[in-house]
């Protein structure tokens, strides 16, 4: 075995190196302010590793990346910490770079003969930073895509060459497939390959010139192994355990799925990058230009950092850099903590954060469901999700008159401004939760003149009051003309409710419940067979209620007619099931088709896509798979 | 040659005449084990990661919505008992293919030979040559299955006419319903092996 290891190292020279490597002089002895450069090294060694592993897990496209990553994080064994492990490294490693920075400068190591090695380090911060930034974009989530997107735009307004860079980059005018392609080719192999490039070099002139001694008297001259060895182990120990504690405990973030029509309010930069996200939004430095803000006066702080050596070369010059550096680091901490307190304190970034977050625990669950990720992708699936869009597609176009369990569909109340002042404005139509199940049939049949109170508040229901006039337009109220059917109903369900709600009726009510709930027919809906056919025979029979109780029956106004038959004054019920997914949209779009000119809404024909209204619709009749924890 | 080993051993020579100083056996342990700690946490953590495959649980199999129609075991429809013949038709079988965060629906995932002979027994073959995997054919002229790779062959009963596949064909269960229509459990097994290895 001696031998053998004489042999190869007569052959390659390792027992040379190796000792090289090992036993460098450390004069005044180990020390803990020589861990960090160490901890660095050991931090990009996990990024090797796990950044490799996931790379086997990874597929970098605009419909499989967010959706690979969801694999990764919520389906393979322990991938919810490999990608934790790598995204809080990948942090750690910018903290950690700050601090060898800054204790390279308090214990002049950027001075001569070092300066080139400074630059060299200079360079590595800069392939760090752009390891972050491709990294940030990678699992093509909300808030990577709209971060990047900001990093892009600015990279776009660089003078001159600003579009081409932009252009190529992104791999074209526009995010997507190759935007993908391009930043996982920089980001696992370009930037790394340089990183390791520039590491060996940095390390090579480091061992040229020596470790920089504050105290060389301080203890006896040491060997970089194993006293510093033993220094930087444990120091790397804590980076671990720190990373991993993050990893197992908050895990890594991963947001709904990139979507460039879904506004993302809650889009911060990653947090190192907050203090200039914070510099930029000062009113002052927005009045010199984006290009000012972010290029040319970071460009000239870097410029000046870049110069400490050459600073240094004239007297109090090393005094100048140490003083610059710590007031750098304070508006740094100072900006940092600015734009943390604000976001913290600022309502409606906590609510965008919240609604993000519910994006995203969305996205995640519908892609749990055994039908999958369908191929167009995630993005694709939340778009069509009932859940998600129906609130805001009910918020916009029906809650200037209806509500949703005295919402506007989203939680929110509904305001008004009147004389200046802002106040909860009062419905002026029906409130639509539960539209076409039992319960909401339950109060068209005995109490219909409370569902639709809200219409008095109406300005036409106003006026034609004030001008005495409400006898000539239609209404649902109890009307005193005998030939005007629209008031009837009112009418009628006066006087039933009494019936109705009778002890010994309570099981025909029930039938007739059914009797609609069969005609709506919501999906996942199940109808009781035997009150069905009691309610069959009440309504389309015309069988007297329990006790002999003769019932006013429904078709004698709600005649049956044929789906193509417009106009009447009574909504249909018979051919087309009231409450359905098909009536109501139908309804939607033309009012008049059921109702002729007996109700006071706009047809929506024309004004929503046909995509909106199915979900709208779906969403009204609760088509849609419901959340867990709700 | 002798040039290099002298450079070599000048190296060493050199920090040794400058006196080395003390190392503490101690010391070195420690180091080394806390150095094989932080190298090996990371390491293995991503190992088993990389090992997913053999960790995962299989996929239920179960029916999904807008996908191919299923029975309660899993079976899909493949034909109809009136349409067989003796003679072997190859029907290709359809099912819901989940790969990973995708579910491919009504995906040809193979096919299979269904014959009936006189007394309207019905047989269903995966067409999979437990060979190597390769395809089998029926030739009409030999009345029986060949694979065209290696030349195994299979009498009309599946059973094997030569010594080159290691066992007879794969034949898949099924069940006839009321209307007569055949609903096989569609699976394939691993090549090379004499006895039948689910795969998937």
């Amino acid at each position: 075995m001696k031998q053998l290891l004489a042999w190869l190292d007569n052959r390659t020279g390792w027992s040379g190196i190796l000792h090289e490597a090992l036993y460098e002089r450390i004069p005044g002895g180990a020390r803990w302010r020589y861990v960090w450069g160490s901890t660095l090294v050991f931090t990009f060694v996990i990024q090797m590793i796990t950044g490799i592993f996931l790379w086997a897990a990874y597929s970098p496209s605009a419909q499989t990346a967010w959706e690979s990553v969801y694999y990764i994080q919520e389906h393979m064994f322990l991938g919810s910490i490999v990608r934790g492990i790598h995204h809080f490294a990948a942090q750690a490693m910018v903290v950690l770079m700050a601090i060898h920075l800054i204790q390279v400068i308090i214990d002049g190591a950027y001075k001569a003969p070092r300066e080139v090695n400074f630059w060299l380090g200079l360079v590595l911060m800069q392939i760090v930073l752009a390891l972050g930034l491709t990294g940030y974009l990678l699992p093509w989530d909300q808030k990577g895509y709209y971060a990047t997107q900001v990093s892009t735009e600015i990279m776009g307004a660089t003078p001159i060459i600003g579009q081409q860079l932009q252009f190529v980059v992104q791999g074209g005018p526009e995010y997507g497939h190759h935007t993908l392609t391009r930043f996982f080719a920089l980001h696992a192999g370009i930037l790394p390959a340089s990183l390791i490039a520039f590491l060996g070099l940095h390390i090579y002139v480091f061992r040229r010139h020596g470790i920089t001694v504050p105290e060389p008297e301080r203890a006896p001259t040491t060997t970089f192994w194993p006293d510093q060895v033993l220094k930087d182990g444990v120091a790397c120990l804590g980076v671990l355990a720190v990373v991993m504690g993050l990893a197992i405990f908050k895990g890594a973030e991963l947001s709904a799925p990139a979507n460039p029509a879904e506004a993302y309010s809650a889009a911060r930069p990653e947090w190192y990058f907050l203090f200039l996200f914070r510099f930029l939004k000062f009113e002052a430095v927005e009045h010199f230009g984006l290009a000012f803000g972010a290029i040319y006066l970071p460009g000239a702080l870097m410029t000046l950092v870049a110069a400490m050596p050459i600073i240094a070369w004239w007297k109090n010059g090393h005094k100048f850099n140490v003083v610059f550096t710590w007031t750098l680091m304070v508006a740094i901490v100072v900006l940092t903590g600015m734009a943390l307190y604000e976001d913290a304190n600022d309502e409606k970034h906590q609510a965008s954060i919240a609604q993000a977050e519910a994006d995203a625990h969305r996205a995640k669950e519908l892609a749990k469901l055994p039908t999958r990720i369908p191929v167009q992708g995630a993005s694709f699936m939340l778009q069509n999700d009932p859940y998600k869009y129906g609130p805001r597609i009910f918020a916009r176009q029906c809650a200037s008159c209806h509500r949703w369990n005295g919402h506007n569909g989203m939680g929110q109340p509904v305001m008004q401004t009147v004389d200046g002042k802002s106040s909860e404005a009062p419905a002026t139509a029906a409130d639509l939760a539960g539209f076409g199940t039992r319960e909401w049939m339950r109060r068209i049949l005995i109490d219909y003149e409370n569902v639709f109170a809200p219409i008095k508040n109406s300005r036409w229901h106003k006026n034609a009051t004030k001008d005495g006039k409400l006898e000539d337009v239609f209404h649902p109220f109890t009307s005193q003309k005998e030939d005007e059917p629209s008031g009837m109903m009112a009418g009628w369900s006066k006087t039933h409710s009494k019936i109705l709600t009778k002890p010994e009726h309570a099981e025909d009510l029930a039938a007739i419940l059914e009797y609609f709930a069969a005609k709506a027919d919501h999906p996942g809906d199940v109808v009781n067979e035997k009150l069905l056919k009691r309610g069959k025979e009440i309504l389309d029979d015309e069988a007297p209620l329990a006790g002999n109780v003769e019932m006013e029956s429904c078709f004698g106004c709600h005649a049956a007619k044929f789906i193509d038959e417009p106009g009447g004054d009574a909504p249909n019920l018979r051919g087309y099931g009231y409450g359905s997914k098909e009536w109501l949209k139908q309804f939607i779009l033309d009012p008049s088709f059921h109702y002729g000119s007996a109700n006071q809404m706009p047809g929506y024909e024309g004004k929503m896509t046909a995509e909106r209204l199915d979900l709208l619709v779906r969403w009204m009749i609760g088509d849609y798979h419901k959340p867990q924890n709700e | 040659m002798d040039n290099e080993k002298n450079t070599a051993a000048d190296g060493v020579d050199a920090s040794a005449d400058s006196g080395e100083p003390r190392r503490n056996f101690m010391t070195s342990c420690v180091a080394g084990v806390i150095g094989a700690v932080v190298g090996i946490i990371p390491t293995i953590t991503g190992l088993l990661f990389f090992l997913d495959p053999l960790i995962k649980k299989k996929n239920s199999g179960a029916a999904v919505d807008g996908g191919v129609e299923k029975d309660a075991e899993g079976r899909t429809k493949v034909a109809n008992i009136a349409d067989l013949s003796e003679v072997p038709e190859r029907i290709t079988v359809y099912n819901d293919k989940e790969d990973a965060w995708n579910m491919f629906l009504k995906q040809q995932v193979g096919a299979i030979y269904l014959s009936k002979n006189e007394g309207g027994k019905v047989s269903c073959f995966n067409v999979r040559c437990p060979h190597l995997g390769c395809s089998v054919e029926f030739r009409e002229s030999q009345k029986d299955y060949y694979c065209p790779c290696h030349l195994s062959s299979f009498a009309l009963d599946g059973s094997k006419q030569n010594k080159i596949p290691p066992r007879s064909l794969d034949d898949l269960g099924f069940v006839v319903d009321d209307d007569g229509d055949i609903w096989v459990k569609f699976q394939n097994y691993k090549a090379t092996e004499a006895t039948r290895i689910p795969v998937g």
